[in-house]
């Protein structure tokens, strides 16, 4: 069978190949490697960084913010962006607790917060798409109106709006907790589901119509027009699986912290952007994909954990991980590309 | 002013690799004050990225570009130094007005460097001069026509007075009277002193202008030539390797065809728009068709109307299929059909410059090798983009290099490509073969022609005439949205179709082609 390089992340065995790849998969190389250099920073300098308790919350956390920006990931390479995803996440959060106290089993429950963000996520992929150029704001009423409904739902019969309470089943706990087991290995199986995930749309992205399809409108929207891509049924897709991975990602939330809180998607808005990011995918459309944004994801855990290992507050951290924007932006410019292209 | 003969551009040693692709290999070249120079190639050359290099916009690898005494580190300050470049791609912004497009980039930070009134007087009288017709300076550009947009780039150019004017392939958007206005203006600006370099694989459009011509064939310089020696037969033979180099023949071997074929597209009563007149058309398997016209006359929305792309005001085209006859009206009845379209607008409506050359090409074949989940079926493409690479010459690096590492003229046949893959039954091309040198030309003509005698049918626009001579079965010219003359057989010949896109029924009264307008 004859090899077939694809895609922005061929690759072709080692030696001469090496410095093509390098070229062709620029910026997964800058995140290994970037990835590789906090570690061995971290190693150094903080004592404990490398046990395995540390490891396996980085994993944790990271799992969480990569489930958040799988979305976010699709969204950016159609040239967008969904800004509703926190507030989904917050949605969902306080949504769960409150149906299983109205008597819905947790399973069930769980089902139907999944289909509702993957109905908010579709309208919000409808709206934006009609409305194009006014997309960020869009999802971000969307997000707004869906957080909104759903604070008034749960405050119904209690005086907290902003949280709600119900007994987490021990399942669900085990499946998002630092101490949870995978078939009894000290790993919570959030981290396996996000691998599994990964793998799969990565292979997704790249060996289906749908997957192609996304590129295809990022790097050109007439030209994809030309090849019958439709681009309101690709948009509307992509924000519904953004729409429901951030209300499967506010529910696995509700398993770590125990209790629903309405702001615990706030630092999503940020971070799921930021990941994509500093993975490399260009927020133009077009270019990059999900393995970068788990690059991204990591890299923002680990350095996340660094500065919190160095005794940084949140304000601390905040700036560092704001600051750190600027030069990540500044290695993915492609100026050169860019010039080439005239 | 300068002073005539004095050498305004001087290229020593210039080296420039994209990746694996040497573009240019220690090129020397110089030009003079006074002079219309022309810098010729097939595609992938290297003139493009000469051009580049020398307006700025690339830094070689090696070497050293002096400009008029100068240095320039890039386009800011080649355009200090005195030089305009007009880009092969129409560089416009859609939203602003005619005016502000030409002076783009002219104004300091506060306050204008020339009153407004001035500006609107010479821009005016250029684009009057231009476009042969008054224009509407405050008109918003994006929904003027393409030719409209060529013209404004070259205004935007010209209205700098440069002293040395870079074109790059500027001329491939107007049809010819247009072009004889341009060359008019190049030699009132060679007459002034400036510096005139055409950058193109338009032979015939040389000969009439060039006073000298350097030649590049894979990146390096091959020849100077100076008037005397610019002939179409010699500027072919440095292009072309020599084992590539056949002589400019115009005969076209055919097949015998069996009798009556029934049509396998058919328009009744068709009208472009709800005021045009209404035509018919029919095209049968084994024809070549082609469709011309002046500049606006309706021979574009024409095919994409047989596209499936736009929709005629009434009058749908019919396909015939063995299952019976079709409407076609969407391009998902396009694709059903079996019509593949090729735009000759590569960059807007043809690649994908984040992706592979690979995936620009194979994308074409993804739809007809989907399982039921939407998988692609992987197995055969890689043979398939071979097979599409080898068919026509593509020059490429490795596969899963970046189309935009292609040169224009090798991310059209990429395109082409992709058109082939789909396996059509009818192939429409608009314009394929704006940007692609003969080589190319000959190659795509012998392959549409193979396409055709299997069965295919054509349709093939194009505002270059030779184009059709000798490849199209007929011509379609086009006037005021509607078929104005259909001509076949003996009638089909450089005059006859001129005749008709001017709305003639003979030929005798036009006779401006190629009347010495370089003297």
């Amino acid at each position: 069978m004859v090899a077939i390089p694809t895609g922005s992340t061929a690759s072709k065995g080692t030696g001469g190949m090496l410095a093509d790849n390098f070229r062709e998969n620029r910026s997964i190389f800058v995140g290994i490697s970037l990835l590789i250099l906090l570690v061995v920073f971290g190693a150094l300098t903080v004592s404990g960084f490398l046990s395995v308790q540390n490891a396996r919350s980085i994993l944790l956390l990271a799992a969480f913010l990569g489930l958040a920006a799988l979305g976010q990931t699709l969204v950016a390479l159609l040239g967008g962006l969904d800004l509703s995803i926190p507030f989904v996440i917050g949605s969902a959060n306080i949504l769960l607790p409150k149906l299983m106290n109205n008597g819905l089993p947790p399973s069930l429950a769980i089902i139907l917060i999944v289909l509702l963000g993957i109905a908010a996520g579709c309208a919000n992929g409808l709206l934006s798409f009609r409305l194009q150029g006014q997309a960020l704001i869009m999802s971000l009423g969307v997000g707004f109106a869906v957080q909104g409904a759903a604070e008034i739902y749960t405050s119904l019969n209690s005086a907290f709006g902003g949280t709600s309470f119900a007994p987490v089943p021990k399942w669900l706990t085990n499946l998002a907790a630092f101490n949870g087991k995978t078939f009894g290995l000290p790993i919570p199986p959030v981290v396996v589901i996000w691998l599994v995930l990964t793998v799969t749309l990565i292979w997704v992205m790249r060996n289906t119509w749908f997957g192609r399809g996304v590129y295809a409108l990022g790097g050109s929207r007439i030209a994809a027009a030309r090849l019958r891509i439709s681009e309101l049924r690709t948009w509307v897709t992509v924000h519904g699986i953004s729409g429901g991975m951030a209300a499967l990602t506010g529910v696995l939330l509700l398993g770590f912290s125990g209790g629903g809180f309405v702001g615990v998607g706030d630092p999503y808005l940020f971070s799921t952007v930021a990941a994509v990011v500093i993975g490399g995918t260009s927020l133009l459309g077009g270019s990059g994909g999900y393995g970068a944004t788990v690059l991204g994801a990591l890299v923002l855990t680990v350095l996340t954990s660094l500065l919190v290992g160095f005794g940084l507050g949140y304000a601390g951290q905040q700036a560092v991980i704001g600051l750190i924007i600027v030069p990540m932006v500044a290695i993915y410019a492609r100026i050169p590309q860019i010039r080439n292209q005239i | 002013m300068t002073p005539q003969n004095e050498i305004t551009i001087r290229l020593k040693g210039v080296s420039k690799s994209f990746g694996e692709t040497r573009a240019l290999r220690s090129v020397d070249f110089e030009a003079r004050a006074g002079e219309v120079h022309a810098i010729v190639g097939e595609n992938g050359s290297g003139k493009s990225t000469m051009a580049k290099i020398m307006s700025g916009v690339l830094l070689p690898d090696q070497g050293d570009v002096e400009i008029l005494g100068r240095r320039p580190r890039n386009p800011i300050e080649a355009c200090d130094a005195g030089l305009a470049t007009i880009f092969q791609e129409v560089l416009v912004a859609d939203e602003a007005s005619i005016l502000d497009n030409l002076y783009v980039g002219r104004d300091r930070l506060l306050g204008l460097k020339q009153s407004r009134a001035d500006r609107v007087g010479e821009a005016a009288a250029l684009m009057q001069r231009f476009a042969g017709e008054p224009v509407d300076l405050g008109a918003q550009v994006g929904s003027l026509p393409l030719s409209m947009k060529q013209w404004i780039v070259i205004a935007r150019a010209i209205l700098r007075r440069p002293k040395i004017l870079i074109l790059d392939e500027s001329s491939a958007a107007l049809d010819l009277a247009a072009t004889v206005r341009l060359h008019e203006a190049i030699n009132d600006l060679r007459n002034a002193g400036s510096t005139i370099l055409i950058v193109t694989h338009r032979i015939a459009e040389l000969v009439r202008i060039a006073d000298r011509a350097t030649i590049l064939r894979d990146g390096e310089v091959v020849g100077m030539i100076g008037k005397q020696d610019i002939t179409e037969e010699n500027l072919l033979a440095m292009m072309t390797p020599a084992d590539r180099h056949v002589a400019v023949s115009k005969e076209v071997v055919r097949l015998p065809r069996k009798g009556a074929v029934p049509p396998v597209i058919q328009a009744d009563t068709l009208r472009l728009s709800a005021g045009s007149p209404d035509f018919s058309f029919s095209i049968e398997p084994g024809q070549i068709v082609g469709i011309t016209g002046l500049d606006g006359q309706g021979h574009d929305a024409f095919v994409r109307v047989l596209a499936g792309i736009a929709a005629p005001a009434s009058g749908m085209p019919k396909v015939r299929t063995p299952a019976g006859v079709e409407v076609l009206d969407c391009l998902a009845a396009a694709e059903k059909l079996g019509v593949a379209y090729v735009s000759g607008d590569r960059k807007r409506e043809g690649i994908f410059p984040d992706q592979s050359i690979f995936e620009n090409l194979a994308i074409g074949a993804y739809s007809q090798n989907l399982s039921s989940l939407g998988i692609i079926r992987r197995s055969s493409l890689g043979q398939m983009f071979q097979q599409e690479v080898s068919r026509f010459r593509i020059k490429i690096g490795r596969p899963s290099n970046k189309i935009t590492s292609l040169s224009g003229g090798n991310q059209q046949k990429i395109l082409i490509g992709r058109a082939f893959a789909r396996r059509p039954k009818v192939i429409v091309l608009n314009d394929p073969a704006r940007g692609v040198d003969l080589g190319t030309k000959r190659d795509l003509y012998a392959e549409l022609r193979l396409f055709a005698d299997q069965g295919g049918a054509v349709i093939y626009l194009s505002s270059e005439i030779e184009e059709f001579l000798g490849f199209a079965d007929r011509v379609d010219v086009f006037v005021g949205n509607t078929i104005f003359r259909s001509l076949k057989g003996n009638m089909l010949d450089e005059d006859e179709i001129l005749a008709a896109m001017f709305g003639q029924d003979r030929s005798q009264h036009v006779s401006f082609v190629a009347k010495d307008v370089a003297s």
